[in-house]
């Protein structure tokens, strides 16, 4: 007996232009960064590379990325460190503590964006944070909630007898948690810490209420020239950002039961 | 048993430290500051009101985008659903590890990359000098390019591209967990297989429906780059006008009382839409 009755041809035909219609504009984005007009094209005329030299001299296109790199790696190692502690708690605590906890380090998946920018705009304007730092502290808020879930899904799965062998055996719990639980749970870690350097180098919701006109991220800038009319060296970044996106998600080992742990 | 009954409670003290200053406190001054008054040097002032949240609840001009901005909300969270469901079935059903992967990575690009990449990128399509423009207008067929982005349409359709991949795996993820053995026992009692997925396919795969809509309906609620992008500023949505209030017209108040409101109408409409899935779903609740 089949275990998966074949699919009814239309419902194939649909998922098919469902995914033809997803790649499109991605598709697109990146032909239309090869065209040798001065304009973005689409279908291109000809093929240049030109645009992505053109990338390079300009200045505040190179400076946004550079500092979304940096700030995304700040985010994720911050993000790593106390989405770990959050998710060691979360895996061991009960009761209404536990409830609390976890709203409070869930609550920036599910506040609206517009909300929480405004609120660091708010404070961080007073604080005199609206710069880099600033920037950095923002991502790490939104980053935790990605890595603890990635951690504390892996705790939930683990095998609970390996640390109590660590105990019988005489291991203190700090021993126990450094050299058996840490470990095992360092895949947890680094996709989670991944997944949170995708997301706050490609955030700008969040960025736009933080951001300068001297410190803005990449997708800021992308953001603000939008508006004017676009030059093809804009496509081109989109262009690098999508292929450089995608190459990060196929690296990941099971990018799909990752999404899963983060927005099931 | 040390070992089961050693809770690290500490591990939470650098978390709640950290989130409970640059993140609870800076969201309570912003949700307070919607009850304080406007004021033009320092932009919040420090006397209490309800003025902010009187004017927005009873100015028909505020109300409608409320009104607007739920209907974008339903419209997409529906629309996701239909397109969601055929491709969950069929990454189901995919039997190449490999194939699906690359399936996979199609429907998650366009919520990994930067909104403002995915917004862009239908600009190239749909925008005045878009393709598709160009295309009609070297066919003959129209003469001067049409605004076919700035308007309501155009903002759900990118909307739908931008967050039907959580439904997406919302429901593939569903359609993964449901036990094989229910198919095998529908058709041991003689159900057709079309009968077998009315009756156990779909059912069992509305948790997943459920936990897709709650996340696309709170995510359209609350997206104002993408309305900003496509929507030039022909589209007027509760998120747009909050950054409006924000950057533009700088009453930080007005601002923190429309994002209250928002943020009400979003845990909401969450609830309601929760009570209505679980009233039906009772039946699978009792299951698990």
């Amino acid at each position: 007996m089949a275990e998966k009755p074949a699919l009814s041809p239309g419902v194939v035909l649909a998922a098919v232009v469902v995914y033809a219609l997803f790649i499109l504009p991605m598709f697109v984005t990146v032909a239309a960064s090869f065209t040798q007009t001065q304009t973005v094209q689409f279908p291109p005329r000809g093929f240049t590379l030109q645009w992505y030299g053109e990338i390079l001299n300009d200045r505040e296109l190179m400076d946004g990325m550079a500092l979304s790199a940096a700030i995304a790696l700040c985010a994720a190692a911050a993000a790593s460190v106390l989405g770990t502690l959050g998710a060691l708690y979360l895996a061991r605590a009960d009761g209404v503590r536990r409830e609390l906890f976890q709203s409070l380090a869930l609550a920036p998946l599910t506040i609206p964006h517009v909300l929480i920018g405004l609120a660091f705009l708010m404070t961080f304007s007073s604080l005199g944070l609206i710069n880099a730092y600033g920037l950095a502290l923002a991502h790490v808020v939104i980053c935790v909630p990605y890595v603890m879930r990635s951690v504390l899904s892996i705790l939930m799965a683990g095998d609970a007898s390996l640390p109590r062998a660590a105990a019988v055996l005489g291991a203190s719990p700090i021993r126990t948690l450094i050299h058996v639980t840490l470990p095992s749970v360092r895949p947890g870690i680094i996709s989670g810490a991944v997944f949170a350097y995708l997301v706050s180098f490609n955030n700008v919701s969040i960025s736009m209420f933080v951001s300068s006109p001297r410190t803005a991220t990449l997708p800021v800038v992308i953001f603000n020239r939008i508006d004017y009319v676009p030059n093809p060296s804009i496509v081109a970044v989109a262009a690098l950002m999508i292929l450089a996106t995608s190459l990060i998600l196929l690296a990941l080992d099971k990018a799909f039961a990752l999404f899963r742990t983060m927005f099931g | 048993m040390s070992a089961r009954r050693y809770r690290p409670d500490w591990a939470a003290v650098p978390v709640v430290a950290f989130l409970g200053v640059f993140f609870a406190l800076p969201i309570a001054a912003a949700l307070l500051a919607g009850f304080l008054k406007y004021d033009p040097i320092i932009l919040v002032g420090r006397e209490f009101t309800f003025a902010n949240y009187v004017r927005f609840l009873t100015d028909w001009f505020y109300l409608r985008v409320f009104v607007d901005t739920l209907v974008i909300a339903v419209l997409v969270t529906a629309a996701s659903v239909v397109i969601a469901y055929p491709v969950a079935l069929h990454l189901h059903h995919v039997a190449s590890s490999r194939t699906r992967t690359f399936l996979i990575l199609i429907i998650l690009l366009p919520v990994m990359v930067s909104y403002v990449v995915t917004a862009f990128a239908w600009v190239v399509i749909l925008g005045r000098n878009g393709f598709v423009n160009q295309a009609l207008m070297a066919t003959g067929l129209l003469e001067r390019p049409m605004a076919l982005l700035s308007r309501p349409s155009g903002v759900v359709i990118v909307l739908i591209y931008t967050f039907a991949p959580f439904m997406v795996m919302n429901i593939y993820a569903a359609l993964e967990a449901i036990d094989r053995s229910l198919l095998r026992a529908a058709a041991v009692l003689g159900a057709t297989p079309r009968a077998a997925f009315w009756s156990v396919t779909v059912p069992m795969s509305l948790p997943g429906v459920l936990s897709g809509t709650l996340l696309v309906f709170a995510l359209s609620l609350g997206a104002f780059v993408t309305p900003m992008i496509i929507g030039g500023n022909q589209v007027k949505t509760v998120p747009v006008m909050i950054y409006n209030f924000v950057s533009g017209v700088f009453d930080w108040p007005g601002a923190g009382a429309m994002a209250g409101l928002l943020l009400v109408l979003s845990y909401g409409c969450n609830y309601i839409i929760s009570l209505i899935f679980h009233r039906r779903l009772a039946w699978l609740k009792n299951q698990r």
